[in-house]
């Protein structure tokens, strides 16, 4: 088994993963206006990763995702009902509600004894896409052996990545109607009420997956950055969509070798942080598609 | 934890404003009160860090301070049951 195999293609895999899971999620809450709830639900990922662990008393993986997810899906209820009681605009509730949520995540893991929880800051932060690996037992060869090595960060991100890309998929009309005209969305026969929600704990789940592998500064670029990238190009929704995550692959596995190979190959003793550089990559590659859209429209005809 | 630092510091910009728009009707009250809010949240907060609880100080004053803005939505509620102020 060479080593581009074993260390190289699951962080990609996971990257790439989380790439569709979080850029299709983010496609429509870009559309909605509502890209701050996707911060606000990474952040909230913390009281809820800490919930689950002081409920259930152990570090069982499901626990804690579903605590997380649990957490996320809260946080942007109880801003909406901030809101509508403040009489505040939507940004400013979801500020308040989410730094209180991480405060009181911080203030549970600090005093209730939850320090053995294996929550790494700089993990939690820069993701830990260095440390997926695939190493099969030596005896084992061939695909089969080195998908069962896989780690399970990546079958995760690959079942929330199936989860969105199939709501995506099956709600697309609704969706659409719900993004642009609320009005239109419930008189022709959606719940707006339902898809919301449902919008929300798909991307709660997305998030949930995708930020034990990629950390939560590259799901907040993968929530925006794809849908962001294709705008200039795209024609109607879908097509953006599609786009987005396309041309954002395309901009992320380069950058993961960027930071994992080139510091090597330039004489340098480390490496970058993956999923920095992708977070980077994935930024500039936004301002630069912008950028030349506005020239090209602005040349003569 | 340094970076933590930097998620709660939206909260002190956030939550002391949006407290002091709910009790006080002109902008300049606003703004005093929202200091004032922001001040008292902060050193209420360092207390309760320091007394026996021994929470981390930055989320004691996140925490107090969004106390403050929940204190004053429900102290706006009550006066506007009260006595019904007209729509703007």
């Amino acid at each position: 088994m060479n080593s581009w195999a074993a260390v190289d293609l699951p962080a990609i895999l996971a990257a790439l993963l989380a790439l569709v899971a979080c850029g299709s999620a983010g496609h429509w809450l870009v559309l909605r206006r509502q890209a701050l709830a996707g911060d606000a639900i990474a952040h909230a990922v913390l009281p809820g990763l800490v919930g689950g662990f002081l409920v259930t008393g152990t570090r069982s993986p499901l626990a804690m995702l579903a605590g997380a997810a649990i957490a996320g899906v809260a946080t942007v209820l109880l801003a909406e009902l901030a809101q509508r009681r403040a009489r505040t605009d939507r940004a400013t509730a979801l500020g308040i509600v989410f730094t209180a949520a991480f405060a009181l995540g911080i203030a549970l893991l600090e005093t209730q004894g939850a320090r053995q929880v294996d929550l790494d800051p700089s993990c939690v932060l820069f993701g830990s896409l260095e440390t997926i690996f695939a190493v099969p037992a030596p005896d084992a060869a061939g695909f089969a052996a080195w998908l069962r090595a896989l780690p399970r960060e990546v079958w995760s991100v690959f079942a929330a990545c199936i989860a969105t890309l199939g709501f995506s998929a099956a709600f697309r009309r609704e969706l659409a109607a719900l993004s642009f005209d609320r009005g239109f969305a419930r008189t022709s026969g959606a719940s707006p009420r339902w898809l919301e929600n449902a919008l929300l704990a798909v991307t709660s789940m997305a998030i949930v997956a995708s930020f034990e592998a990629v950390g939560s500064v590259l799901v907040l670029a993968l929530l925006c950055c794809p849908t962001l990238l294709a705008a200039p190009f795209a024609r109607h929704s879908m097509q953006r969509l599609w786009l987005g995550l396309a041309l954002s692959a395309l901009v992320a596995t380069p950058a993961y070798f960027l930071a994992a190979h080139a510091p090597a190959v330039l004489g340098a003793r480390t490496a970058l942080n993956a999923s920095g550089m992708i977070a980077v990559a994935l930024a500039a590659a936004v301002a630069l598609a912008h950028l030349g859209a506005r020239l090209v429209s602005r040349r003569p005809a | 934890m340094q970076i933590v630092g930097a998620v709660l510091v939206v909260s002190l910009l956030l939550a002391p404003a949006a407290a002091a728009r709910q009790v006080c009707a002109r902008m300049p009250s606003v703004t005093i009160a929202a200091a004032a809010f922001g001040g008292a949240s902060a050193a209420l907060g360092v207390l309760v860090s320091r007394s026996e609880l021994s929470v981390p100080t930055g989320s004691a004053i996140a925490l107090v301070a969004t106390a403050a803005f929940l204190a004053s939505v429900a102290l706006r509620a009550r006066r506007a049951s009260a006595q019904p102020e007209p729509r703007a």
